[in-house]
């Protein structure tokens, strides 16, 4: 038995209108999946590269312009593991290298304050206190830098690059300090 | 062809240049330092014929004329004796001039001071413009000693042993050591500093391209505010630098 004509003419309309929706439903749906893809790539859920160990040093490094406080007490109060020392926030010097510190600077700056030679007179003379000075000078520098050595063998590697930081928090204009 | 004429210029250029090195286009009158101790009172060009050796106390050769070339000839002066006891003997002296030059040859083992420029009145124009170029010192308690001056040279020197390779006192400013080798200087008994260069508070220093190696104490000590270093190299001293500069924990 065969279908009238509007019969055969609606299902045909029907057949077209139900596969024109599939291809529809198809493509929306790949570029969907496509711009997900391209999403998720963009944003960085994929694994993220380890950063260098000049990265990390440099996150961990402490504020060069922080204060040596050696002999501050402790905020009460607080739980005692936020105050230990990390990486971020770095440990007060103790007690005793905090006194040996305050000798070294002492030192340093008594090789600052030597007093300038008198060369006024006759050569004698000018040769007397030139040489005295040097003298001067000389047992001061031993002085220093045997405190110096002393401190250098007590810091830790950290709390040296600290310290040594805080010195020379700018660069000297000549060239030959390493 | 033009290459060949090119390389012909060269040659010739090359030929002319070594020449000029041992021989000037007019002849140069000279007056031969054959003793000492030897005064030079005028200016004019003086040379060492053969090495010398200074035995006695005080100055070998003194200064006292401005515009004075000293030319040691690739000859040695030499301390001996009480010359070389502790601040004793002096190599050579300028006391109180400008334009000196003294250069070319070695001054060893002086107990004091193996040159001595001074102004024993600290007037700017009395210790000025002195020149010390391609000399050796070995061995001298401090190998050159500048008291007051400006405009000083040392320059193309090596300093081997003794406490101090130059002691710059009261520079009046712009004294200048530069290209200089420092080497093994060491404290004594007498002077317990083992320095390249030591710099006292003054109108300025300038240390240039010279090299400093196992220096006991430090390379250089320059106490001066306006004192100047750059480009030296440092190499297993005490310390790099000590005084008005950078100093402490940095050094080394």
């Amino acid at each position: 038995m065969e279908r009238p004509t509007w019969a055969v003419s609606l299902w045909g309309s029907r057949i077209i209108n139900v596969i024109d929706w599939a291809k529809i439903i198809l493509w929306t749906g790949g570029a969907g999946v496509l711009a997900l893809a391209a999403f998720v790539t963009l944003t960085g859920l994929e694994q993220k590269p380890v950063p260098s160990l000049r990265e990390q040093a440099a996150r961990s490094a402490p504020p060069h312009h922080e204060e040596v406080t050696p002999d501050e007490p402790k905020p009460s109060g607080l739980d005692e593991r936020a105050t230990e020392p990390s990486d971020s926030t770095p440990a007060p010097l103790s007690a005793e290298k905090a006194e040996m510190y305050d000798t070294y600077r002492q030192t340093k700056a008594d090789l600052k304050t030597a007093p300038t030679p008198n060369m006024d007179g006759p050569l004698e003379s000018q040769f007397s206190n030139a040489l005295g000075y040097a003298r001067d000078l000389g047992q001061r520098v031993e002085v220093y830098q045997q405190t110096r050595n002393d401190l250098r063998k007590a810091l830790t590697a950290q709390e040296r690059a600290r310290l040594r930081a805080e010195e020379n928090p700018t660069p000297n204009e000549d060239d030959s300090n390493p | 062809m033009n290459k060949l004429f090119a390389a012909g210029l060269l040659a010739f250029g090359f030929l002319g240049t070594s020449t000029q090195a041992f021989e000037t286009a007019q002849p140069v009158n000279a007056t031969a330092i054959d003793h000492v101790p030897f005064v030079i009172n005028k200016s004019g060009n003086y040379y060492l014929k053969d090495d010398l050796t200074s035995n006695v106390p005080g100055v070998a050769i003194t200064v006292n004329a401005n515009q004075v070339v000293i030319d040691l000839n690739g000859r040695s002066l030499v301390a001996a004796g009480t010359a070389t006891s502790p601040n004793v003997g002096i190599g050579i002296a300028v006391l109180n001039h400008e334009d000196v030059v003294i250069q070319n040859g070695d001054i060893d083992k002086f107990g004091a001071f193996g040159i001595l420029l001074d102004a024993t009145d600290k007037a700017r124009e009395h210790n000025q413009k002195n020149r010390l170029q391609r000399l050796n010192f070995n061995s001298d308690r401090i190998g050159v000693l500048v008291i007051s001056g400006s405009i000083d040279v040392v320059e193309d020197c090596d300093f081997d042993g003794g406490s101090v390779g130059i002691y710059d006192i009261a520079s009046l400013g712009g004294d200048r050591f530069q290209k200089d080798n420092f080497e093994n200087q060491r404290g004594s008994e007498s002077l317990n500093l083992g320095v390249g260069v030591l710099s006292t508070p003054g109108n300025g220093t300038l240390t240039e391209d010279c090299l400093f190696a196992d220096d006991q104490t430090a390379g250089v000590i320059a106490q001066g505010a306006k004192d100047r270093l750059r480009f030296n190299s440092f190499v297993n001293n005490g310390a790099t630098h000590l005084g008005g500069l950078s100093l402490g924990l940095a050094d080394n």
